[in-house]
């Protein structure tokens, strides 16, 4: 298997043309069609997982090949590559992706879709390009795929979402084309500043090794003419890659508007990020999104896409910036914090089942900031470990939603009553799903959460970066997420069975169906087994964790003084 | 009959140098040779020879093409140094005969041009109008340079006019020939200023920018100001840009078509020659004004074209704006030097070229079946004809510039060169105009994705009269070939174009 990889993108993109080509009136072979594709994924998703070798550092399964260059007149040339690969920072991500796309095919089946294949079509295309962000180590390639999925998901969400889908399909799109309009511009600012050393030598005609090539670029003795930008995320994140007197040279005297060019990239792109993740302040395109989207959108969206910020960050901003990410960790913290607690104080104030969850996705997703700017190793794994746990848990939670909207086209909280005696087996998986979320022991959010408050907790004594406050405001975060769980139980599953009077369908209400158990189930085995065995994950993650914190820590520390010490 | 000596001493190295400039000059012979053809076909009233003149057009450009792509090459100039044909010349030629060709392949599914009379001058004032960008192009004499654009200007004055019967278009004609002769009055006056000043009309010699810089900064400023308002005209750039709705929305859209993307091409190249002075270190502080006024300018006609686009509910005057905008953001890669300049906006252009006809040709297969022009009419037709909407949506998406289509590569390569220059020079300008480019490729976005927001959100109230044919299809799969492939593939254009300019 060369070419794992890119079969994972190139295996859906392929159904999906396919799709095209069939005549709409066979809904069910496309169906079919989309749930093989989504199921093939899976399966070389987990074949991916399981020949993964955790204690190797580098990148796995590397496909590199050129794709196309430029020549720009005397500033260089310009390279392009297909490069794909996987390391323990992905690997989850990849196999997440896997998992959540059969959940979303599964929750797509009865959809009322007015056009079935558009719709299939489209989900695979989303699919690909997700998994493309997680697998691409080219921010070209990347920033292809990061931007790609926005158009699939406008129009998923624009023509079959709910009844402001119009309003919130657009604020998707410019939200977050904002975002990649941020990414851009640094992504311009790094090609134009870090060559490919081995590439290099060879155009300019040197035998040399990439050692000698750095110093030689290092020295100034290589003409621009020759030298060869690249894209490569991994020649990015090494210093001595980039062209002295470059605008982000760690060693620039360079500013813009007064501020040091390099931390100010680093920002850009982080805000670029945020809004993906989506960070507070700029999470307001996410309850709109959310609450219009159909159900399985809506589980793709909190699943997968929220995810691709914040992997944004482990495999870009922070190694290429280190000193600049070792510079704001208190920062990214403190949006991390507010995340946490803003979000979790609008669930509390939500009528709307699917928002209030909507703003748990906020409240949860800054565990990953803080997580990430704790510098610790157990930070790290922790925040790894949450975004592949809420990955499940949100996918769960957004599917139980969709179950009770299914029967009653209502989500208003005061519309029910006691529901658990009506549909016993549905308040089953609503209560998993809920006490998953909240992070009761024994399941997957309890690890992650409880990693990523330990890594902010020892951050001060560990690498002195963190006040040890906002682990404790975090945790005041996970108790408002009891609170408003617990409410929201309380309000809508106890008490005497009721429901509005309006939303009365005259027959009683039916359980779950078959398919709802098929969807359901795996995702309650999984938040049980990975809350019960974390080293399935962690084993494949933590020694990448730990060389992530490793570098970072090193690098930035001893960097930061340098860059700053340049300036006036 | 024998002249006498000393006539023939001094008139055969003259008649030799003409005699060696017609070689140069055949591609713009045929063209004129073309255009008498067709008019004389007119005369003629048989309705096979009518319908034979698209495919004579089209043929005889595409030989035209095929000669000046083999047979050219590059000349440093010519007729008495009134002419050049260098990579930009040569790579214009190209492009503005494939607006041509592909404006007439427009026309030819446009049916309220099918009118009997004047088909023949329609399609000969297509070539006139090549002819007279293949001249703007190539024109490094001021005089010879308002003998092109005025060509040019008849010419769109007459094709804008070609649907007389219909009350916008009168009206579009008569403000276009206003505002155009205001232009170039403006022009004419600040070019005879710059004659007054150098004595000389060679205006890509050094020597005239030489004797420029010794005059007085304010009274050159002045003059140099009023000479680009007429390419300002041209290229509907602030604060020129009034006429582009108007005549939008009122000239045919093959025209249209044609108008957004070939003239525009034509006056960057005029421009480029223009403020080639700026390459040269010891006379660039002297012309330091020149580059402000147009880095201002660009900036002003990107925030003009943008924040008016936000408001259009017609797609043509949409669009109008748009191509506004974009002008904009050509003219910041304007002030780039020499060596990213030229080929980043030949490849902008050249895809603009593509997108904008692709776009137009929908709007015309749209305005068919609904007969209307506004927005709004273009409601649920994606979900009815998936094919026309995701055409329409990959366009937009060139047109604003985002992956995976060639608008981006051409973004990218200008963000690219201003990010460099700025990273260089440190000339706050550049970063303020890549900052904008930025900010304003957002609100692009915000207005170009009304297309496919109506196509496919929107539901359709009247069933479409007509159907999707077959011919407009293959014209739209044609369009969208270079949109994307050139993505994947963008070295294969870049360097295309760069065996052109590199040749310099």
């Amino acid at each position: 298997m060369d070419h794992l990889l890119s079969l994972l993108i190139f295996l859906p993109l392929l159904v999906a043309a396919i799709i095209l080509a069939v005549p709409s009136r066979f809904i069910k072979a496309i169906k079919l069609l989309t749930l093989g594709a989504a199921a093939a994924v899976l399966v070389l998703s987990l074949m991916t997982w399981f020949s993964f070798n955790p204690s190797q550092p580098a990148y796995q399964f590397v496909e590199k090949a050129d794709w196309f260059g430029l020549q720009l007149s005397s500033f260089g040339y310009f390279q392009v590559q297909y490069f794909l690969g996987v390391d323990g920072l992905s690997i989850a991500m990849v196999l997440l992706t896997g998992i959540v796309g059969v959940i979303g095919v599964l929750s797509s089946w009865n959809l009322q879709t007015k056009n079935p294949k558009g719709y299939f079509a489209l989900y695979l295309l989303l699919l690909a390009s997700v998994m493309g962000c997680f697998l691409a180590l080219d921010m070209f390639l990347f920033y292809l795929f990061f931007e790609f999925m926005l158009l699939p998901m406008y129009f998923l969400i624009g023509i079959w979402g709910g009844p402001r889908r119009e309003y919130a399909a657009i604020k998707f799109f410019l939200y977050t084309l904002v975002g990649s309009l941020f990414i851009l511009i640094v992504m311009i600012g790094l090609y134009t500043s870090v060559i490919d050393p081995i590439a290099t030598a060879a155009r300019a005609g040197l035998s040399a090794n990439q050692n000698a090539t750095q110093f030689l670029l290092q020295t100034g003795k290589l003409a621009s003419e020759n030298l060869v930008h690249t894209f490569s995320i991994p020649a990015m994140t090494e210093a001595a890659n980039y062209i002295p007197g470059s605008m982000l040279h760690l060693l620039s005297d360079r500013e813009i508007f007064g501020y040091p060019a390099r931390l100010l990239a680093f920002l850009v792109l982080f805000a670029g990020f945020a809004i993906k993740i989506p960070v507070v302040p700029v999470h307001t395109w996410l309850p709109d999104a959310h609450v219009e989207a159909p159900t399985p959108i809506s589980v793709m969206l909190a699943a997968v896409l929220l995810k691709v910020g914040a992997y944004g960050l482990f495999r870009i901003a922070f190694p290429v910036f280190p000193e600049a990410a070792v510079y704001f960790s208190s920062f990214i913290a403190g949006l991390g914090v507010l995340s946490i607690l803003y979000g979790a104080f609008c669930a509390l104030a939500m009528s709307d089942l699917k928002k209030l969850i909507a703003y748990s996705s906020v409240s949860h997703m800054g565990f990953v900031l803080l997580g990430l700017a704790s510098f610790t190793t157990e930070g790290v794994s922790g925040a790894i470990y949450q975004l592949f746990s809420h990955g499940l848990i949100s996918a769960m939670l957004f599917l139980v939603v969709g179950v009770l909207y299914d029967r009653y086209h209502n989500r208003q909280i005061s519309g029910f009553r006691g529901l658990a005696s009506a549909l016993p087996a549905f308040t089953f998986f609503v209560v998993v799903a809920f006490f998953a979320s909240l992070g009761l022991p024994g399941l997957s959010g309890f690890i992650a959460e409880l990693l990523v408050l330990l890594g902010a907790f020892t951050s001060a004594s560990a690498n002195g970066l963190l006040s040890r406050w906002f682990a404790v405001l975090a945790a005041f975060g996970i108790l408002l997420g009891a609170a408003y769980y617990l409410w929201a139980l309380q309000r809508m599953f106890f008490g005497k069975f009721w429901i509005k009077p309006e939303l009365q369908t005259g027959t009683t209400p039916q359980d779950l169906t078959a398919r709802e158990y098929f969807m359901l189930v795996p995702l309650a085995i999984l938040i049980l087994a990975f809350g019960i065995f974390p080293h399935l994950l962690l084993d494949k993650v933590s020694p990448a964790a730990a060389g992530f914190v490793n570098t970072m820590l090193s690098e930035g520390k001893t960097n930061l003084p340098e860059m700053l010490n340049l300036l006036p | 009959m024998r002249f006498p000596p000393e006539i023939t001493r001094s008139l055969l190295p003259k008649l030799e140098q003409i005699q060696a400039s017609l070689d140069v000059l055949a591609p713009e012979g045929l063209l004129v040779a073309l255009f008498l053809l067709l008019l004389l076909l007119g005369l003629f009233r048989s309705n096979s020879i009518l319908k034979m003149l698209p495919g004579f057009t089209v043929s005889g450009l595409s030989g035209i093409i095929i000669f000046q792509f083999f047979m050219i090459e590059n000349s440093p100039g010519y007729f008495g140094k009134m002419l050049v044909a260098d990579g930009l010349a040569n790579y214009g030629f190209l492009l503005f005969s494939a607006a041509g060709i592909l404006t007439v392949l427009l026309s030819e599914l446009y049916p309220p041009l099918k009118v009997r009379s004047g088909r023949s001058e329609y399609y000969a004032f297509i070539v006139l109008l090549v002819l007279g960008l293949s001249f703007m192009a190539k024109a490094t004499n001021l005089l010879f340079l308002f003998l092109a654009i005025e060509t040019v200007s008849i010419a769109s004055y007459f094709l804008t006019l070609r649907l007389r019967e219909e009350k916008p278009a009168a009206e579009a004609t008569l403000k276009y020939l206003l505002f155009g002769a205001v232009a170039a009055g403006i022009m004419l006056y600040g070019m005879s200023f710059l004659y007054g000043f150098t004595q000389s009309l060679q205006f890509t010699e050094l020597s005239f920018w030489q004797k420029l810089s010794l005059v007085p900064k304010p009274i050159l400023t002045m003059a140099l100001a009023l000479t680009l308002g007429g390419f300002l005209f041209k290229l509907a750039a602030f604060p020129f840009q009034f006429w582009a709705p108007d005549v939008y929305q009122g000239a045919p859209t093959p025209v249209v078509a044609f108008f957004s993307t070939a003239p525009k091409a034509a006056i960057l190249i005029v421009l480029i020659r223009f403020v080639s002075v700026l390459d040269n270190e010891t006379l660039a502080p002297h012309f330091q004004n020149l580059f402000l006024i147009l880095a201002a300018l660009s900036f002003l006609t990107m925030l003009a074209g943008n924040f008016t686009a936000l408001w259009q509910t017609n797609v043509k005057r949409l669009l109008a704006y748009s191509s506004v905008a974009h002008a904009g953001l050509l003219l910041a890669v304007v002030l780039l030097p020499a060596e990213t300049r030229n080929a980043t906006i030949l490849f902008y252009v050249t895809i603009l070229l593509f997108s904008n006809c692709g776009l137009f040709l929908i709007i015309q297969i749209a305005e068919e079946m609904t007969g209307s022009n506004a927005v709004a009419a273009l409601s649920g037709l994606g979900r009815i004809f998936p094919f026309l909407g995701v055409a329409t949506t990959i366009l937009v998406i060139s047109l604003t510039g985002l992956p995976p289509t060639a608008g981006f590569t051409a973004k990218l390569l200008l963000f690219t060169g201003l990010w460099e220059n700025y990273a260089v020079t440190k000339q706050i300008w550049y970063l303020v105009l890549l900052l904008a480019g930025l900010v304003f490729t957002a609100v692009a976005l915000f207005y170009y994705i009304k297309l496919p927001f109506f196509l496919f959100f929107r539901k359709t109230e009247v069933a479409p009269a007509r159907k999707f044919g077959l011919a407009p299809k293959l014209l739209v799969t044609l369009l969208l070939l270079p949109v994307v492939y050139f993505f994947f593939r963008a070295d294969a254009l870049l360097s295309f174009i760069q065996g052109f300019t590199n040749g310099n």
